[in-house]
């Protein structure tokens, strides 16, 4: 038998159905773990981020206007719930656009000789507001729209942050691809 | 173009979102620049890095977490149901305050009433020459 889609099961949520619930639990938790892990840098915050995203998904199903949309407004409620943990916990919490590093010159880099635990390193380096549009497109493969809708920004700014964050990475890693 | 406008192109080419006009231009710079290249090579290099990762797997204690609250939610919504909402917003404010307010004349008639002088408890007559202009078939009714 075909796996329900995200439309039907949306649709049976809505109208109460705990199973659907669940199976859009167990399709989605892994990538919005992910997602949240990848963000934030840190699994208790990653797990707290991912329960409560999951919470107001059940609780707000009622409000998505458009079910297609279904897997954008996840990302979206995830992406919220996240910066906000975030923003608390900066002291100064004002967005720098010129800067793109979190933390400019990571101790472990030069430490490191294989090039795959290098790349990671460098993206868990990068600022939040850029490492979203990097692991939207990269790890989910959404489109600039949805980029767009999750992250409050239009279309030509998520061009220009993935652009930037893609520079700022091939010129930190440019020593090791030599 | 400067290199960072062919860059931003390699970017877009990336995404699928550079049209095939402009990504011959792309390729014919790319032929003759090797800082474009090497862009190019370090862009493509990070996106298999990321597409290889495995997604990570979720704690067992937050599938617990989740579905215990979702389930919670459900059984506090479940409890309050057979009453809710229409006891809410229709029985629970409405009807206490009319009843109140029926009391209420009720007691006020009652107390007030002696406090009335006798013509003013007295019925009203209609004055003879009034009734005279009333019909004679709806006289009785007064």
């Amino acid at each position: 038998m075909d796996p329900l889609s995200d439309e039907q099961l949306v649709i049976d949520l809505c109208n109460g159905s705990m199973d659907a619930f669940e199976e859009l639990y167990h399709r989605y938790k892994r990538h919005i773990y992910m997602f949240c892990l990848k963000l934030t840098g840190d699994r208790s915050l990653a797990e707290d981020a991912t329960h409560d995203t999951f919470l107001k998904m059940h609780l707000n199903i009622g409000t998505l206007n458009d079910i297609t949309l279904f897997r954008s407004w996840l990302f979206t409620i995830a992406r919220n719930g996240v910066f906000k943990q975030l923003h608390k916990q900066q002291r100064n919490g004002s967005f720098d656009e010129e800067s793109v590093w979190s933390d400019q010159t990571p101790l472990t880099l030069t430490e490191q000789n294989d090039v795959a635990t290098i790349i990671s390193l460098c993206i868990d380096s990068l600022k939040p507001e850029y490492k979203e549009v990097l692991l939207l497109r990269e790890y989910e493969q959404h489109s600039y729209g949805d980029i767009a809708m999750i992250t409050g920004n239009s279309e030509s700014s998520v061009k220009s942050r993935l652009f930037k964050a893609r520079k700022a990475l091939a010129e930190k890693l440019k020593p090791y691809f030599k | 173009m400067t290199h960072i406008e062919q860059q931003e192109r390699i970017s877009l080419y990336i995404d699928n979102n550079l049209s095939d006009e402009k990504s011959s231009e792309l390729f014919a710079h790319l032929a003759i620049c090797n800082e474009c290249r090497t862009y190019m090579k370090i862009s493509m290099r990070v996106r298999s890095h990321i597409a290889s990762e495995e997604l990570a797997e979720v704690p067992r204690t937050l599938d617990r977490r989740v579905l215990a609250s979702v389930g919670r939610g459900r059984a506090a919504l479940r409890q309050r149901s057979w009453y809710s909402p229409v006891w809410f917003t229709r029985v629970s404010i409405p009807l206490p305050a009319a009843a109140s307010i029926v009391f209420l004349l009720i007691i006020g008639s009652l107390l007030f009433y002696p406090l009335l002088t006798p013509a003013q408890q007295r019925r009203v007559e209609i004055p003879s020459e009034l009734m005279a202009r009333v019909p004679s078939s709806l006289q009785r009714a007064f």
